[in-house]
């Protein structure tokens, strides 16, 4: 997975750049889920036939994981917030809400990443 | 309190007490059934944070940790509200904005503070249960309301929790 949210990272802040801010809203929620999602699976056993959907489940392992849990819980459920609304509301996703979430979503990135890797 | 119907309810009454002038829709969202996206409309620029951590709070306090209900805050401000979802802005003074409960000697301030901002001055009509209707009309610099029309002079306790219709 950690190809994938590295791709997916890019293509956001490509996407910001070109001034397309749904499309970047949902690359970079898409870029952090994965990364959550491979350290769940490598480390948490997490696989697709447990109970609940893939985006509350890595929301509820962000909200429950390390001490910086209630931070960055509120913070990926934020990027959630705009990603769904780039993705059905009718109005674009806030760009600067977007922007102001950067730091703290690479930074959760990296470190579900690292995380991820093998001991 | 577990039942997407329990935090509903205790998720829009929470907000409703704290921001009471605020619209508030609570919806599933078309991924999942277990995340709820709470939508604010016609929020003021300077209560959105508020508004937005209020949710991500609730979160952490009305909800049990696995069970596995994600509320999203979805605020919007009155310019998003005006264009997007007209059917919850800010009444214009030709139509009726808004209903709220409590005693009529209230009214003025509360109406005040529910369009603060937005208008110059406002004509409030009272449909009261009890007695006949009352004008009430005031300006914004002060919450006295400078003239009264109608009978209506007080309000017993027993009508604390009447609902009065207010029309502009």
């Amino acid at each position: 997975m950690k190809d994938k949210s590295n791709e997916n990272w890019i293509a956001g802040q490509k996407c910001l750049d070109d001034g397309n801010v749904n499309a970047a809203a949902s690359r970079y929620y898409y870029g952090v889920l994965q990364a959550v999602l491979g350290w769940a699976r490598a480390k948490k056993g997490y696989d697709r036939t447990q109970k609940g959907g893939v985006h509350s489940k890595m929301a509820e392992f962000v909200r429950s994981e390390g001490k910086g849990r209630d931070f960055y819980g509120r913070k990926f459920a934020e990027l959630q917030s705009l990603r769904e609304t780039a993705d059905y509301q009718p109005e674009p996703a806030d760009e600067t809400d977007l922007r102001s979430l950067l730091p703290d979503c690479e930074k959760m990135r990296e470190y579900y990443l690292k995380k991820a890797e093998p001991i | 309190m577990n039942t997407i119907e329990d935090i509903t309810n205790a998720v829009r009454d929470t907000i409703r007490r704290a921001f009471s002038a605020y619209p508030v829709d609570i919806q599933t969202s078309p991924e999942e059934e277990t995340t709820l996206w709470v939508q604010v409309f016609a929020v003021r620029a300077e209560d959105v944070r508020a508004v937005k951590d209020m949710i991500l709070q609730l979160q952490d306090e009305v909800i049990d940790a696995e069970c596995g209900i994600l509320l999203l805050p979805m605020v919007k401000n009155i310019e998003v509200t005006k264009k997007y979802y007209p059917q919850f802005a800010p009444q214009d003074p030709a139509g009726a904005c808004g209903m709220f409960s409590g005693l009529l000697d209230t009214l003025p301030s509360q109406a005040y503070e529910m369009h603060r901002g937005l208008l110059e001055s406002l004509t409030v009509e009272v449909e009261h249960p009890v007695f006949s209707s009352a004008q009430i009309e005031y300006q914004e610099a002060g919450y006295a309301p400078t003239r009264e029309r109608g009978r209506q002079t007080e309000v017993p306790a027993s009508a604390d929790e009447s609902r009065y219709a207010m029309a502009a």
